[in-house]
């Protein structure tokens, strides 16, 4: 604030002063706060958005208040504080006295604490809610709160159905003005090709074909008065010599021809039927045009009106490209993964909770959650290969690079945000290798790189050799558990069976790993 | 009681296996076959507080595992969360040595625990020349002569900071001295720990002592059914 100030003002004053002064814009005149500005704004440069916006109870330096908002809002609901009884607070019900303040809530006209009707809402002159033309009160929090859109973030209120008028005006506008050129477009060309079959046959008439044609064009469309513009219409260039003015046979604008700026084309008559087939020409399709040299000068905003929907029409009905198809498999396995994770992480918490209260977790949950597990993990391998086959995509130009490279970008993203999880369950399933945490994290951010990179054959040799190794080490470990029960070295059987666990743990992790790899 | 576990690692037939039961079992046996995965061996030994002269019982939890190649995935499951590291060589084997280097390397890198106690161990003493008590049967056998000097593997030794020393599983020369030095070093880094956790429970007599009031139904309640 006091930047603007002393930037906007080099007079001395203005400098000791930039701390509470605030200077317009537009006319340089200092306020002393927000509030006295705006007004300002609102009324003296007619800045307002509404005319009822501003509050009435805001001084507007004696300029331009309606007589309209010199009305107050109504009061004859407001309650009268009782002289022979303490008033209370409707909402607190705490005594009413000077330090605690004594005011109604103009909406409902109750009796309120300062501090318990303090929520501002807009309301019009009949103490209504009323968001286009209220202005600020502070109510109570009954009121606030009942008004119509309130939620615990704040009011909402549906604007779709304004928007929506808005838009159909203007999209009505455009769907019209598309109508009309594209009715000159069908009337232009029967009509020049009627012409051209009238004269086709004969070089001496071309001269006189090429008069009625140009004739016929200037009745179709009303021609702008060239004399009258020196410049072109569309990119405003002067016109010169060189430069020559032409007329857009749609809309009959001037325009000039420079190849840089495209401001008109002279399109061969074949292309534009070929363009806009749906159009109902009648003797396009009945007559030979292929050695007729019939073109049409049409400015650029008249292709873009008539032709760009057709483009975009026809863009969407070709087939798509491969990195496009791919990208519509893998969003919709990210759609299935997302639905799934919900899932999957409540009853995680569940299981945890459980745990957090030593309390067994229910057997059937555990499956359901390594079950669920699985699945994921398989939804993220295919992900990941899906991913790798986009990347593998050769882009044919240089969107479809940036495309790929935002796809890339997003997936690996993706993977990072949901594959996280996932980590967290070895020690859900398996309570009993907590202090091997450690370890287990680095085993599963391996296991996370094995989803993203498909094992290579050796690793799936050493996994499986491991795997043995395990087995082996888990059946002699078994065995002397046995025994160790057998000579009542009950310490030895706790030592013995955490080791198991953790072993355990180990097979499982590989064989994760492994998945469909794994033999045993 | 403390408890503390104890790896054994090195190359094959350096003799672990040996080791271990010549600590548990005092015994030692000629033909003994390789280890297969790892096995798992306790043996409780006594040590005194250097200050108060009481003894303190020290359990080792001993995992000795196999020094085939084949097995060496399992290791890391092992050295995981260990106290001590028995790392095993042979006096009479080169390569058991470097070999011996490599699982130093990896136990300090994959072990993020800084009281773990490395000890270096050369085995087979028995074999070696410089003993001086040995019978005159051995000293014809000229093949299995010392090939790895002391003075090679103390210097590695001191250079990474472990413990070391050279034993015979076979004559039990220096087994036992090893056990008690890995007891009374552990002791000397847990007992600050040991102190701080007495502290706080203060009263009790014996923190370290576990308790062994299983909670079972009280017999005198006359409503239980076990009276």
């Amino acid at each position: 604030m006091s930047t603007v100030g002393s930037a906007n003002s080099s007079s001395r004053t203005s400098i000791v002063n930039a701390f509470d002064l605030i200077v317009c814009p537009i006319c340089s005149k200092e306020f002393h706060n927000l509030q006295n500005l705006n007004n300002h704004l609102d009324v003296d440069h007619n800045l307002a958005d509404h005319a009822n916006t501003t509050s009435p109870s805001i001084p507007t330096n004696g300029l331009g208040e309606t007589p309209k908002k010199k009305r107050g809002i109504k009061r004859s609901h407001w309650k009268t504080p009782r002289r022979d009884k303490d008033n209370l607070c409707h909402d607190c019900g705490g005594t009413l006295t000077k330090p605690t303040g004594m005011v109604n809530c103009p909406k409902c006209g109750e009796l309120y604490c300062k501090r318990h009707c303090k929520n501002i809402m807009k309301l019009n002159l009949d103490a209504e809610y009323d968001v286009n033309n209220g202005s600020w009160y502070n109510c109570c929090y009954a009121c606030f709160s009942s008004r119509p859109g309130y939620n615990d973030f704040g009011a909402s209120v549906d604007l779709t159905f304004k928007f929506e008028k808005l838009r159909s005006s203007k999209s009505e506008d455009k769907r019209l003005r598309l109508l009309q050129l594209e009715n000159r477009l069908v009337r232009l060309i029967d009509g020049i090709i009627s012409i051209y079959e009238n004269y086709k046959g004969s070089l001496l008439m071309q001269f006189r074909m090429n008069t009625a044609i140009f004739n016929f064009e200037c009745s179709v469309a009303p021609w702008k008065d060239d004399l009258a513009t020196t410049e072109c219409n569309i990119c405003g260039q002067k016109f010169t010599v060189l430069l020559r003015k032409h007329h857009c046979r749609l809309c009959g604008n001037v325009v000039c021809d420079d190849e840089s700026t495209n401001c008109s084309t002279n399109i061969p008559i074949t292309s534009l039927i070929q363009q806009a087939q749906n159009l109902p020409f009648q003797k396009a399709n009945a007559t030979d045009l292929s050695d007729a040299d019939l073109k049409l000068r049409i400015c650029r905003q008249c292709i873009e009106t008539v032709f760009i929907g057709r483009k975009f029409a026809l863009d969407i009905q070709a087939a798509k490209s491969a990195i496009l198809q791919k990208y519509e498999s893998i969003s919709n396995l990210s759609g299935a993964i997302v639905a799934s994770l919900p899932e999957f992480m409540s009853l995680l918490r569940k299981i945890e909770g459980n745990k957090e209260e030593n309390e067994l977790s229910n057997e059937n949950d555990l499956r359901n959650l390594s079950k669920l597990r699985e699945k994921l993990l398989k939804l993220f391998a295919t992900y990941s290969t899906l991913n790798r086959q986009i990347n593998a995509c050769y882009p044919k130009n240089n969107s479809e690079r940036r495309i790929q490279e935002a796809i890339q970008i997003t997936a690996s993203q993706f993977i990072n945000d949901n594959v996280l999880p996932l980590k967290a369950i070895p020690s859900a399933l398996n309570p009993a290798a907590y202090d091997a945490r450690q370890d287990q994290n680095f085993g599963e951010s391996k296991k996370l790189s094995s989803v993203l990179n498909k094992l290579t054959i050796k690793e799936v040799k050493e996994y499986r050799e491991e795997l043995m190794v395990l087995k082996e080490q888990i059946f002699i470990l078994e065995e002397s558990l046995t025994n160790a029960k057998i000579q009542r070295k009950f310490d030895e059987v706790t030592i013995l069976h955490t080791n198991l666990k953790e072993l355990n743990d180990r097979v499982k992790e590989i064989q994760d790993m492994l998945g469909d790899e794994g033999f045993l | 009681m403390l408890q503390f576990k104890l790896v054994l690692l090195g190359d094959s037939s350096v003799g672990k296996s040996s080791i271990v039961h010549r600590f548990v079992k005092d015994s030692f046996d000629e033909l003994r076959e390789s280890t297969i995965g790892a096995a798992f061996l306790a043996q409780t030994i006594k040590i005194k507080d250097t200050e108060t002269q009481e003894d303190i019982d020290i359990k080792f939890e001993i995992w000795d595992t196999a020094g085939q190649e084949r097995y060496k995935s399992l290791a890391p499951m092992y050295y995981r969360n260990a106290n001590a590291a028995l790392v095993v060589y042979d006096l009479t084997q080169k390569n058991s040595l470097s070999k011996a280097m490599s699982w130093v390397d990896e136990l300090k890198s994959k072990v993020g625990d800084e009281d773990l106690v490395i000890y270096l161990v050369g085995n087979k003493l028995d074999l070696c020349d410089n003993v001086e008590n040995r019978g005159g049967k051995e000293q014809e056998e000229e093949e299995n002569k010392r090939v790895v000097t002391t003075q090679e593997a103390d210097s590695y030794a001191k250079d990474q900071g472990l413990l070391f020393a050279e034993i015979s599983a076979k004559t039990g020369q220096g087994v036992k001295e090893v056990f008690q030095t890995i007891g009374e070093k552990l002791y000397e880094i847990k007992k600050p720990e040991l102190l701080a956790k007495k502290n706080r429970e203060y009263g009790r007599n014996s923190s370290e002592a576990v308790d062994i009031n299983i909670q079972r139904p009280n017999t005198n309640d006359p409503t239980s059914c076990c009276s």
